[in-house]
C-alpha cells in the first residue's frame, strides 16, 4: 500500500502537484479527513470540485454550499452512454470543471474523488488506473491543482490498494487535532482513537481531555485506542485522568499502545492497581 | 475472620526467645489457613524451616531486603496481599523482620514512620503482623522506638499492651517536627514563574545527565518533580524555588513555595482506596522516588526529593529501550 516512495502528508501540508489518496474505514474518518481539505479550500477562496459524492452531503461543508466555490459533479456525471461510471466520461467531466475554474482565474483548486466506484464491477482495477493516470496528468505538472483520491477499504482487496497506493506519490493523513512545540495530537481510525507526541502535562491535560471527548462522541462505546510511541513524558495527572475517563466508560477500556519502555516503568512503579480501566495494548 | 488487626513486637535477645515469639505465631497462621509469610534475614529462615518441619511448606519466605527495600513500596505490597487475602475469606499474617543496620539516619526514620502507619493502612484487613527485634544487634533506640509503633509486645506466649504506644498520626507528625538543614551552597537553583513544566524539566534532566543517575530514575525524578511543581503552581503560593545539588548517593530536588498546606492532606503517605480512581499523586511521588520529606507552615512550603545514584554511571539501560 506504502511504497518506497510514497510521502506521507497531513492535509494541511499537502501543495498544487500533489495527487494523494486516502483509504478510508469508516465515513467518520473520510469526513475528518476530506472535510479538512475541503473546508480549508472553502476558507481559502480556493476552488473546490468533489466527484461522486453522492446524494450526502459533502463533509467540510457548514451551511449552504458557496456555489462559485464549491461544484459538486454528481454521480450521473460519470456515467457513459451504457448509464454505467465511465472512466473516460467522469475524468472528461471533472477536467471540464477545472478548466472552467482555471478561466475563472483562481489560484488554486482543490479535487476530492471517491473513486470507490470505479472498482466495483469487472476489470475495476484497470477502470480504475485509468482514472488515476488522467488525474496524475490533471495533478502532477500543475501549480493549481491538488487532487485527493479516497476508497473504502471495506471495497477494496489487499492488491487492489496495493495498485492504489502505487498510482499516488502521496498518502494523505489526518491534520493534527493539537499542535504545538511540546505536544501533538492525532485522530487515529485504524484502531479509533489518538496518536500523542512529545510531552504531556497539566499546561494540556485539557487539549486531551477535548480530544478523548471528540473521539468518544462518536464512538458507540467502542475500545478507545491510544497510540503513545511518540510520548516521551506523561505526569501523574494525566494518567489519573486517562483511568477517570476509562471508568467514566464502564467496561470499555482505554487501550494503550506503543507505550514506550520508560513510561511502563514509571506505570510500573506507580502500580496498574491505581489505574482501572486503562490496559496495554500492542508493543513496541 | 474473627479475631481483629495486631501489630506486635517481639524483642529478643536470643534464639530460644526468637523462636518461642515466632513459631507459634506462625503455626497459628498455618493451622487456620491464613496467608502466612516471612520476611526475614537467611538465617532466620533457616532456623524457622528447620522448627516448622513439614508446616514450612506453607510459609512464604521472602528475603528482608529484598521486601523492606522502600518504605511506601513495602506498605503498597504488604497492603495488597493483605487485601488480597481478605477478599479470599483469609488473613494475611507476616513475619517481619525490617532491615535495621547499614540504613542511614533519614532511612531509619523512614522506617520507623512505617511502622507506625502500618496500624492505620492494615487495620481493616484483619492482618496479623509481628516484627521481631533483635536487642543483641540493634541499637537501644530502635527497640524503645518500636514500643511506640507497635500497640503490643510480644513476651513469652503473652501480648502485652505497650504504654508508650502513640497514635500513628501523632508519630508520625513528631517524625517531622525537626526543621530541614538549609540546601547547601552550591545548590543550583532558579525561581520558577514559567507555567510550562516542559522548560522545567529540560533543566533538571540537565542537571541529572552530569550525574551518575540512570535514564530510568531520571524518568521517574522528572514525573515526581513535575507533580510537585503541578501542586506548587495550583495550591501553593509564588515565589516558587527549585534547587538541585547532589549529597553522596544521592540527587536532592527540592521545590519551595510561599504557600501553607492545609492539615487532613495526608501527604501521601497512604495509599488511596484501590476501589476506583482516586487522587494519587503524593503517594506515587513517593514510590517514584527513594525519599521525600516534606514540611510546611509559617507561609512555607518545602518538598525534598531525593533519588539514590549509583556510584557509576549505568549505560546498558540507555540500550535496553527500544526507540
Amino acid at each position: 500500500m506504502e511504497t518506497l516512495g510514497t510521502v506521507r502528508r497531513p492535509v494541511r501540508d499537502l501543495r498544487p502537484g500533489d495527487h494523494a489518496w486516502l483509504g478510508y474505514v469508516s465515513q467518520e474518518e473520510r469526513r475528518h479527513v476530506v472535510g479538512a481539505f475541503v473546508r480549508d479550500g472553502l476558507l481559502a477562496r480556493e476552488k473546490v470540485i468533489c466527484l461522486g459524492a453522492g446524494d450526502e452531503l459533502v463533509p467540510g461543508v457548514v451551511g449552504p454550499p458557496p456555489e462559485t466555490l464549491l461544484t459538486v459533479v454528481p454521480p450521473a456525471r460519470l456515467c457513459g452512454g451504457d448509464g454505467a461510471p465511465d472512466p473516460g466520461t467522469a475524468m472528461a467531466a471533472l477536467a471540464a470543471e477545472v478548466a472552467a475554474a482555471e478561466a475563472l482565474g483562481f489560484r488554486a483548486i482543490r479535487v476530492a474523488a471517491d473513486l470507490t466506484w470505479a472498482l466495483r464491477g469487472a476489470d475495476g482495477l484497470d477502470r480504475l488506473l485509468c482514472c488515476e493516470r488522467l488525474l496524475e496528468q490533471t495533478a502532477r505538472p500543475s501549480a493549481q491543482v491538488t487532487v485527493v483520491c479516497q476508497f473504502d477499504r471495506a471495497a477494496c482487496s489487499p492488491d487492489e490498494l496495493a495498485a492504489v497506493g502505487g498510482a499516488h506519490a502521496v498518502l494523505v493523513d489526518p491534520d493534527p487535532e493539537f499542535e504545538d512545540l511540546v505536544l501533538r495530537i492525532t485522530r487515529t481510525f485504524r484502531p479509533r482513537g489518538l496518536a500523542l507526541s512529545g510531552e504531556l502535562d497539566a499546561s494540556r491535560h485539557m487539549v486531551l481531555d477535548q480530544a478523548l471527548a471528540m473521539v468518544m462522541a462518536g464512538g458507540h462505546g467502542a475500545e478507545i485506542h491510544l497510540d503513545l510511541s511518540g510520548l516521551t513524558f506523561i505526569d501523574l495527572g494525566a494518567l489519573n485522568m486517562l483511568a477517570e475517563v476509562a471508568a467514566r466508560r464502564a467496561g470499555h477500556a482505554l487501550v494503550l499502545d506503543r507505550m514506550p519502555a520508560q513510561l511502563r516503568a514509571v506505570m510500573e512503579t506507580v502500580g496498574w492497581s491505581m489505574l482501572p480501566g486503562l490496559r496495554l495494548g500492542v508493543q513496541g | 475472620m474473627s479475631e481483629a488487626f495486631s501489630h506486635r513486637v517481639l524483642p529478643y535477645g536470643g534464639v530460644e526467645e526468637f523462636l518461642a515469639g515466632a513459631l507459634p505465631f506462625l503455626r497459628e497462621g498455618v493451622a487456620a489457613g491464613d496467608r502466612v509469610m516471612a520476611a526475614t534475614c537467611l538465617g532466620s529462615e533457616m532456623l524457622l524451616r528447620d522448627a516448622l518441619g513439614a508446616a514450612a511448606d506453607r510459609v512464604e519466605f521472602v528475603q528482608a531486603d529484598t521486601w523492606y527495600a522502600h518504605p511506601s513500596r513495602t506498605l503498597a505490597d504488604c497492603l495488597a496481599r493483605a487485601e488480597e487475602a481478605a477478599g479470599q475469606g483469609r488473613r494475611l499474617r507476616l513475619l517481619g523482620e525490617p532491615v535495621w543496620t547499614c540504613r542511614a539516619p533519614l532511612e531509619v526514620l523512614e522506617w520507623q514512620r512505617a511502622e507506625a502507619l502500618a496500624n492505620v493502612a492494615l487495620a481493616h484487613t484483619g492482618a496479623r503482623l509481628l516484627c521481631p527485634y533483635s536487642a543483641r544487634v540493634l541499637p537501644a533506640g530502635v527497640i524503645a522506638g518500636a514500643r511506640k509503633t507497635h500497640p503490643e509486645t510480644v513476651r513469652g506466649a503473652q501480648a502485652v499492651p505497650n504504654p508508650g504506644y502513640l497514635d500513628p498520626w501523632a508519630y508520625n507528625a513528631a517524625c517531622d517536627r525537626e526543621p530541614l538543614p538549609p540546601p547547601p551552597e552550591h545548590a543550583d537553583g532558579m525561581r520558577i514563574d514559567l507555567v510550562d513544566l516542559y522548560w522545567l524539566r529540560a533543566y533538571v534532566a540537565d542537571f541529572a545527565r552530569q550525574t551518575t543517575l540512570p535514564e530510568d530514575a531520571l524518568q521517574r525524578l522528572l514525573v515526581a518533580v513535575t507533580e510537585v511543581m503541578t501542586n506548587a503552581t495550583l495550591h501553593g503560593a509564588p515565589p516558587i524555588h527549585l534547587r538541585l545539588w547532589t549529597e553522596p548517593a544521592a540527587l536532592v530536588c527540592e521545590v519551595r513555595d510561599a504557600g501553607d498546606w492545609n492539615g487532613g492532606t495526608g501527604f501521601g503517605l497512604l495509599p488511596p482506596p484501590s476501589d476506583g480512581p482516586g487522587r494519587f499523586g503524593l503517594w506515587a511521588v513517593r514510590l517514584l522516588c527513594s525519599h521525600v520529606q516534606i514540611r510546611t507552615g509559617r507561609g512555607a512550603t518545602v518538598v525534598r526529593l531525593r533519588v539514590g545514584l549509583p556510584p557509576v554511571r549505568v549505560t546498558e539501560s540507555l540500550t535496553a529501550y527500544p526507540a
